[in-house]
């Protein structure tokens, strides 16, 4: 029996942020769309990382009583090329991931999607992953936290990267290794959204081409799969997402008795308060389209 | 405490005081990206004021209540610039800016290491009319 379950990412809502939302108020927002789980990315989302004061920490667990929320997954980072003069060691890696996982930990998190950096224009992460997550495997089972990186475009599934990260679980027999899939993977027609900071020629590369990942291939990999990012750019106002084909998504994952979070990522234009009705319209929208799936009306 | 959208902060354009002398102007800015960054990911910030432009290496940083070179900022290992912290360049000018209204442009170039390197830095641009009082 499948049981999905509904979060937001504080991601959806950069450059609100900050200026026209405080953390509370993006918390109210999230509450009041009925959505039960919250995701933060580390070193975004939390005052003075990676030190956050224990006033912060008290007011991070006052928020979540308060609007009902349980912590979800928690992004962090691995530069690898934190300097342009040398790469990050495995070691100073490890370190990193290691900061994060109790931070993530200490916050309420099950958890940590590492971004890791890359070495290559088809997103090969930097060679150190592995010993940097293998050196982390039993802090996480300590912690109960699963790490996660994410499977993200322009990487569709069948490709090397994810073949590797299913041979390390393979190998490791850790179950606090498995896969994050961002659901822009499936994205089937183009988005005019802008990506603030990138050039034309990366948006066309990575952003705007749908990747179009086919639903058999998401089966293949669900047993790896913890945490879905509910990526997406536009929903207009008839409630039809013109890229990302969510009933496909959701009846595969219901089909196949797949449980646990759908994360909102909205990633489509940064217009002051767009993200939080979004946001809204993509939860109307899978709500129906499940209650559709399941036949009830 | 709120920020401003526009990544150029109307608050904190100032001329600087060495002394009596005034040798050249603050500009505060938000962080433009989606997570904040260790110093080392930011390349530096060109400035151009009423047409007038320096480059990327010029500006100095101030993060966290440090001042940087951007070449000292680059191989930093433990400052940031949070989403919630304006970092202050400040850029060398005798006499400072006219009092008055300037057109101001930034572009501030950061890293993204999961990014390929082909396509790296990012650039931020911002551009908007602000205000020196003294």
């Amino acid at each position: 029996m499948s049981n999905l379950k509904y979060g937001v990412s504080l991601y959806s809502y950069t450059g609100d942020i900050n200026t026209v939302l405080t953390l509370e108020d993006a918390m109210a927002q999230i509450a009041d769309i009925g959505a039960t789980g919250i995701e933060i990315l580390g070193e975004g989302h939390i005052p003075n990382y990676p030190e956050p004061s224990t006033a912060w920490i008290d007011q991070w667990y006052g928020l979540l009583e308060k609007y009902q929320l349980e912590p979800t997954n928690y992004g962090s980072w691995i530069d690898s090329s934190l300097w342009r003069h040398r790469d990050l060691t495995a070691d100073e890696g490890a370190v990193m991931l290691a900061r994060d996982l109790r931070l993530a930990h200490r916050l309420g998190f099950t958890s940590v999607r590492p971004k890791i950096g890359v070495v290559s224009m088809d997103l090969r992460p930097h060679p150190i992953w592995e010993e940097v997550i293998e050196r982390n495997l039993d802090l996480a089972a300590e912690l109960n936290l699963i790490i996660c990186p994410e499977i993200h475009a322009p990487t569709p599934i069948k490709h090397p990267v994810v073949d590797e990260y299913i041979e390390f679980i393979e190998r490791t027999g850790s179950k606090n290794f498995r896969l994050l899939i961002d659901t822009g993977i499936f994205q089937r027609a183009i988005t005019t959204a802008k990506h603030d900071g990138l050039s034309e020629e990366a948006q066309e590369e990575g952003w705007r081409k749908p990747l179009a990942v086919p639903m058999s291939d998401l089966v293949d990999v669900l047993p790896y799969v913890s945490f879905i990012q509910a990526k997406f750019f536009d929903i207009g106002d008839d409630l039809v997402d013109g890229q990302i084909p969510w009933r496909e998504i959701l009846k595969t994952l219901k089909e196949n008795e797949w449980s646990g979070y759908l994360s909102s990522e909205y990633e489509g234009d940064r217009l002051p308060y767009r993200s939080i009705e979004q946001v809204r319209r993509q939860h109307a929208l899978l709500h129906s389209l499940e209650a559709e799936i399941d036949g009830t009306p | 405490m709120v920020l401003e959208r526009e990544l150029i902060q109307s608050r904190g354009f100032r001329n600087v005081q060495e002394g009596t002398d005034t040798v050249g102007f603050e500009i505060a800015l938000r962080m433009p990206n989606y997570r904040g960054l260790w110093g080392s990911l930011i390349d530096g910030a060109s400035v151009t004021v009423d047409g007038r432009e320096w480059s990327r290496e010029v500006p100095r940083w101030t993060l966290q209540g440090r001042t940087f070179s951007i070449e000292e900022l680059r191989r930093s290992t433990d400052v940031r610039w949070q989403l919630d912290e304006l970092a202050t360049i400040t850029v060398p000018l005798e006499g400072g800016l006219a009092v008055g209204v300037h057109d101001v442009r930034v572009d501030i170039a950061l890293y993204a290491p999961y990014i390929p390197a082909e396509f790296q830095p990012s650039i931020f641009t911002s551009q908007r009319k602000v205000t020196v009082l003294a």
